[in-house]
């Protein structure tokens, strides 16, 4: 056989040598319809078919005009049956430009014809995705394929199939989908959807959820076709095959996510969310256990209430448990032919499932803590090879650090900031930043990581990670190390200030992210504020409102020092900015009203009438048209004035007067008479 | 908040309730297991109230500790058949400390404590979200629930597990390898509790319908995938047999030659004999049942006699026939008929075969063509468990109306002394010859001889049926009654269609004897009313709808005729009594057949059924079946055997607790 193959390279066999003959005309058709049965289930044949250059000749009949309607017929199906072949002649297919060839001539010559080129167009969408940009290109009537496909499709039911999946594979976009909505592919589809052939169903429902996914726009028009939210609920009943419940879940899933349809209706709460919990039960195969829970988890992530009900719809949280002991289950996709590692898989969509389940209620939480090995397997699978593992451990521990009980327990106990440290290093941005939003809920205060986290150079890394040009990772690391600087202690102090350096913090301050820049203000607010020595921070809360006496106020001064007098002139530079959102100047005032706690600086401050009447005028500003965010302004301003004359203080008199003569006094009446800061 | 029951909630207004039970459950014989339907006001702990038909559930005991725990369960146990049962309960109020059970239990489990904590008792508690599982110790299992929850049981009795819903969210499995006959039942324990049940009458808030299609279909893919190992292709032959001997059976003569050459299938039988059964079918269903007995017995000569019976069921069915007018003894005037009566000794009917013009020869010939495969297939009666039967008591019910008030007393006296001393009768001999009695005579016998049928005198000759002058002596008691009722009653109470016709008198009789009329080959042997419709246009002409139809046709000779077969009959039974005994059957058969004189228009009376041409086929396939037996053949085709075995395995499926069959019928797979 091997001999008869190498000689069949060599010289060009009969059939093919006739076709490229152009004297042989007559001869045509008859070595077109050999060719095409030679060809038909031999991946060897296509290739020493392609191998002597048929392929541009089948595609030049195609397009001519001029050639008589059965050699076009039968160059199509070949075409199509070599699009049959494997992913090599497929690439080979698309270099001879195809599909533009094909769409150009997708004329309506006849039926057989027109199914022909569909299918071969089908069969090269299906493996290789980047062709379908074509579809868009226009053409010499100006415009693009998509009417045109879309015509054909009461044509007959191979048309149906083939531009079913050519829509599916060709919606990838928000481009793709808004420009299909604009082309009425809904209603043309919608039909389709009932069809009584299964594969015209499936790729029509598949075409459907790529449409909706993430898109209002589309959502919006499919819940406005009569009936056909109903038609995706019959279509999701339980006597279906799995495979056609799953894709009905999805595309109510997106509609829900899309607006279209609200948590509150039962289709949602009860048989999208039912649905979906059965297709992670153990009776139904691997693949759409993983797609079960990777969508269940898309549906339930935004709203607590389907949180709620997901947690104890038929056993959610033990199944979604049992996905974790799955190891080394290698098997091949059924839609690409690849080798998929399904125990990575399950583990990945269970860890999806629970953090969308356990985002909001901590409950949930304690319930899924509680599952055997689950901080285990966690731990285990932040080691994973698999990032895509890998980052969907850390999201679902990203939802259990948002609970102070666990932090305080269950996740300290299994040192889960040992492997986060090392991860907020990762060359994967996406772990990184997980990474990252752990470790800022791991840095909270009454965290009892937060002490390892510090030991281990926590500061210095993200000292380092808030001059990031990555916007989500400089604002992680401002917040952590805010986290950080809550009530700690002055060495911590110190050395988070000499860690971050005048111009990293200054750089911060003016963050153009401005949620950045009141993150790095709260950080100097913190550093600002009086030291108390006790650790038991619950106490402390009570002592900080009871004897304020007591505490230590010079630290501010020798923090003040430290932070020099370039980040001070940046703080107060914020607050001469009234154009900047209240969040901002809140803490830009609270910064000075700390500030007027410490001995040294009250008389630093006093004697800089500028910055005291800039400070002042958000006493009586009433240019904002709420009044609420006055008040939040309002507040820390008095605050710094109580400070500013505190008694207990040497000087404090001629503090007082010195306020008095700025008109304090009548800016103070003035705001007692109104109501809303007499509550 | 319903959910997925969006048709329930618009059509349930109009909806009688016991409708929806059966839509929900329709594999339940509620004859024989009852759907719960509401609260046993008998099985129930007496600190349990109920109201609003026994659906709503109040406790009224001091609910102090858990000593003070009642339940109630439902009227019945869940029927098997069901294959997944589901009630809901709406938590009306928590009461004090909303310490609510909802569960199942068997039936003697105490009714003083929650669902769950015993043997044989399971269920789902308000107050903690645990469920018991015939233990005091609970497992956690769903959230709690309380005042404005609807919580709802489904017992699936396929894997014979449970689970529970809480507002139309399904909580997962609670409870594997439950035992059968649970009953629904709630427990409660504190004042001011209050539940109420829904068992079906109104929609459910989950969607329970969503989950039976699940295990509908599961049960089909199982039937339908159940593996049949067949590696020497024995499986395969043996459904080829089966094929084939249905067709031999039935006579599609073509049909199974082809098959058997396509299958490499021998046929027992030789293709001459399935014509000749054919034929002989043909006749039957045509109506031509006077020919058919004759064909009958040329091609087998000693059938008909080695079985009485079938030849008493022949002419009774001959007698009908010749009142439809369809015999050829009395159709269209032709008066081939050479009666030859009053022949004592040997079966009276049987000497006239001979003289028929219309010879089986003649009959074949004309059939000519070689088609003798019948154009339609066999109605598929097999499935049907009971034959459309006709109820005697109803029948002779309308007669009696109609009969003059003497006639009941009569009636009333004679059966008096069927059980009186009057046994030994003088009388015995005095009707016999007499030739003279009323047809309205013959119908009232009837009617006595059914009230008679289940004394005490009947059940005595059967039971000493072996015991020869017992036996003589008391069916010479009863002939004599019969007669002496004949000889009071001589007027004429029938006036019919076909114009003046004088007094017509019939002997009655009562037939007894000894060989049951095989009923379950009766039943199973289905065919077509046009199983030969490739025959004669005149066979067409007979079975064509009349606009006015008249006994015998409106022939005043053919009703003389018919009466004069009647007579015949009326001895053929009596004398089949006399060597066999009594036999319920052939009585029946002759009663309903003479019972058709005492209406002037017996199509639309009452038994005017027996006249439809359907009314042909189980006496059809009695005769095929006794032809093939009288050959050695199988007289069931090992397909309709089948079928019935299946059948019954279904009804016994559903007596053994097997949820299954709720949703695999048999008829699911005939087409």
């Amino acid at each position: 056989m091997e001999v008869d193959f190498e000689s069949k390279c060599v010289q060009v066999p009969k059939n093919i040598a006739v076709l490229l003959n152009d004297g042989m005309s007559s001869e045509w058709v008859q070595a077109l319809v050999s060719v095409k049965n030679d060809v038909i289930g031999s991946n060897r044949e296509k290739i020493l078919t392609i191998q002597h250059g048929l392929v541009p000749r089948l595609l030049r009949w195609i397009s001519d005009e001029s050639v008589s309607a059965d050699l076009k017929t039968e160059s199509a199906i070949i075409l199509g049956s070599l699009s049959k072949g494997t992913p090599e002649i497929i690439r080979s297919l698309i270099n001879e430009k195809t599909v533009p060839v094909l769409l150009k001539s997708m004329t309506n010559l006849n039926l057989r014809y027109t199914e022909a080129i569909l299918r071969c167009m089908r069969s090269i969408f299906l493996v290789s995705p980047e062709s379908v940009e074509c579809l868009y290109e226009e053409h010499q009537f100006e415009g693009t394929y998509i009417p045109h496909l879309l015509s054909l499709v009461p044509c007959s039911v191979v048309c149906q199939e083939c531009i079913s999946i050519i829509i599916e594979k060709a919606c990838l976009t928000r481009e793709h989908q808004m420009y299909l909505l604009e082309n009425n592919t809904l209603s043309v589809l919608s039909p389709l959807l009932s069809s009584e052939f299964y594969k015209v169903q499936m790729p029509t429902l598949r075409c459907f959820a790529n449409m909706c996914y993430k898109n209002p726009a589309v959502c919006a028009a499919v819940a406005a076709e009569p009936n056909l939210i109903q038609v995706f609920v019959e279509l999701m009943a339980r006597d279906k095959p799995s495979e056609m419940q799953m894709a009905a879940a999805k595309v109510l899933t997106y509609l829900h996510r899309g607006g279209a349809i609200p948590a509150t209706d039962p289709i949602i709460s009860r048989k999208t969310l039912g649905t979906l919990a059965r297709m992670c039960k153990r009776d139904r195969p691997l693949e759409e256990n993983v797609k079960g829970a990777e969508t269940l988890a898309y549906l339930v992530e935004a709203d607590p209430d389907l949180q709620a009900i997901a947690s104890i719809t038929d056993h959610l949280i033990s199944v979604l448990a049992n996905y974790l002991t799955y190891k080394d289950v290698k098997k091949v996709s059924s839609s690409d032919q690849k080798e998929v590692d399904w125990g990575c898989e399950m583990k990945r969509a269970a860890y999806l499932a629970f953090a969308s389940v356990c985002a909001n209620d901590e409950e949930i939480r304690d319930k899924v803590i509680k599952k055997e090995g689950l901080i285990e397997q966690i731990l285990a699978s932040m080691n994973s090879v698999n990032e895509g593992e890998v980052a969907a451990s850390l999201r679902c521990l990203q939802s259990l650090t948002r609970s102070v009980q666990q932090i305080r327990t269950v996740l300290n106990d299994n040192a889960v900031w040992k492997p986060l440290i090392q991860m907020v290093q990762s060359n994967n941005r996406e772990i990184m930043v997980l990474a990252m939003t752990c470790l800022c809920n791991l840095a909270l205060d009454f965290s009892p990581s937060k002490d390892a986290l510090l030991q281990n150079n926590a500061v210095e890394f993200l000292s380092q990670c808030s001059s990031s040009t990555d916007n989500t990772v400089r604002l992680n690391a401002v917040w952590a190390i805010m986290s950080l600087t809550y009530c700690a202690s002055e060495p911590l102090r110190v050395r988070i200030i000499s860690s971050l350096g005048t111009e990293k913090l200054l750089k911060i301050i003016e963050d153009p992210i401005l949620l950045i820049r009141q993150k790095a203000l709260c950080i100097v607010r913190n550093l600002l504020t009086s030291l108390h020595d006790c650790e038991d921070r619950d106490v402390m809360l009570q002592r900080v409102l009871r004897e304020r006496c007591t505490s230590d106020r010079t630290v501010i001064d020798r923090m003040v020092k430290l932070l020099g007098s370039e980040v001070i002139e940046a703080v107060f530079r914020t607050v001469r900015d009234p154009t900047l959102p209240v969040y901002v100047l809140e803490q830009a005032l609270c910064i000075v009203s700390n500030m007027a706690d410490g001995p040294c600086c009250k008389e630093h401050i006093i004697g800089k009438t500028e910055e005291l009447q800039s400070v002042l005028k958000y006493l009586e500003k009433d240019s904002y048209p709420d009044y609420q965010p006055v008040t939040r302004l309002q507040l820390p301003v008095l605050q710094f004035i109580t400070n500013i004359i505190d008694i207990s203080e040497d000087a404090a008199s001629q503090r007082l007067m010195i306020l008095k003569n700025l008109g304090v006094q009548r800016i103070l009446e003035e705001v007692s008479y109104k109501k809303d800061l007499q509550k | 908040m319903a959910t997925g029951t969006s048709q329930g909630e618009s059509s349930s207004s109009g909806e009688d309730s016991s409708d929806r039970l059966k839509k929900l459950y329709p594999a339940v014989d509620e004859d024989e297991t009852p759907l719960p339907r509401s609260w046993s006001p008998k099985d129930k702990f007496n600190f349990i109230g109920l109201s609003q038909g026994n659906l709503r559930v109040h406790y009224k005991g001091v609910g102090k500790t858990h000593k003070d725990a009642a339940s109630v369960r439902a009227t019945n146990p869940i029927p098997a058949a069901c294959g997944i049962y589901y009630f809901e309960v709406k938590v009306i109020s928590k009461g004090r400390d909303g310490y609510m059970g909802i569960g199942l239990s068997a039936q003697g489990v105490n009714m003083n404590r929650l669902p769950g904590w015993d043997k044989h008792s399971y269920g789902y508690h308000g107050d903690d979200g645990n469920s018991f599982c015939s233990s005091g110790a609970g497992q956690p299992y769903g959230p709690t629930f309380t005042t404005g929850d609807t919580v709802g049981c489904c017992v699936n009795m396929i894997d014979n597990t449970c689970f529970y819903t809480k507002n139309g969210i399904n909580l997962g499995i609670a409870f594997t390898d439950l035992p059968p006959n649970l009953y629904p039942t709630v427990g409660l324990q504190t004042p001011g509790e209050v539940v109420e049940a829904n068992f079906g009458q109104i929609p459910f808030v989950f969607d329970i319908e969503d989950y039976m299609k699940e295990w509908r279909m599961k049960t089909k893919l199982t039937v339908e995938r159940f593996p049949v190992p067949d590696r020497k292709g024995e499986f395969q032959t043996a459904l080829h047999k089966i094929v084939c001997t249905y067709l031999v059976h039935h006579g599609y003569c073509a049909a199974a030659e082809a098959f058997a050459r396509a299958t490499d299938q021998p046929i027992v039988e030789s293709i001459e004999s399935i014509r000749n059964r054919q034929k002989i079918q043909k006749l039957v269903l045509a109506g031509r049942m006077g020919e058919a007995i004759e064909t009958t017995q040329l091609l087998y000569p000693t059938l008909l006699d080695a079985k009485p019976d079938l030849l008493f069921m022949l002419k009774c069915r001959q007698f009908v026939e010749m009142v439809n007018g369809t015999d050829s003894e009395v159709q269209g005037g032709v008066s081939n008929y050479t009666f030859v009566g009053g022949v004592s000794g040997g079966y009276p009917l049987s000497g006239g075969g001979g003289s028929h013009t219309r010879s089986p020869k003649s009959y074949r010939s004309s059939d000519g063509s070689n088609r003798s495969s019948p154009a339609h297939s066999p109605h598929p009666y097999v499935h049907a468990g009971t034959p459309p039967q006709q109820h005697p008591q109803q029948n002779y019910y309308h007669i009696g109306q109609q009969q003059q008030t003497f006639h009941h007393q009569q009636t009333h006296h004679h059966h008096h002394t069927v059980d009186g001393p009057l046994c030994n009768s003088p009388n015995r001999l005095s009707g016999k010859g007499q030739g003279q009695q009323s047809l309205a005579s013959l119908s009232l016998v009837y009617q006595q001889h059914h009230n008679n049928s289940y004394n005490n005198a009947s059940e005595v000759s059967d039971g000493l049926q072996n015991n020869n002058p017992m036996n003589y002596g008391h069916i010479e008691d009863e002939e004599a009654l019969m007669n002496s009722t004949n000889a009071v009653l001589t007027r004429d109470h029938i006036t019919m269609n076909g114009g003046p016709v004088g007094p017509r008198l019939i002997d009655g009789d009562e037939m007894d004897m000894c060989v049951e009329i095989d009923h379950s080959s009766t039943l199973s042997n289905g065919n077509s009313q046009y199983n030969g419709t490739s025959a004669h246009s005149e066979q067409m002409d007979v079975d064509a709808p009349f606009q006015k139809r008249q006994m015998c046709g409106g022939n005043e000779a053919a009703i003389e005729k018919m009466l004069a077969f009647g007579r015949e009959l009326k001895m053929m039974s009596q004398k089949l009594r006399k060597e066999f005994g009594k036999n319920e059957a052939n009585k029946k058969a002759l009663q309903d057949a003479f019972s058709l004189l005492a209406y002037s228009d017996p199509w639309n009376s009452p038994i005017g059924s027996q006249l439809l041409p359907v009314k042909r086929e189980p006496v059809c396939a009695a005769l095929n079946s006794a032809i093939l037996e009288s050959k050695g053949l199988p007289k069931q085709p090992p397909l309709e055997l089948t079928i019935a075995q299946a059948n019954q395995c279904m009804r016994l499926m559903s007596k053994s607790g097997i949820g299954a069959c709720a949703f695999a019928t048999v008829s699911d797979y005939l087409h």
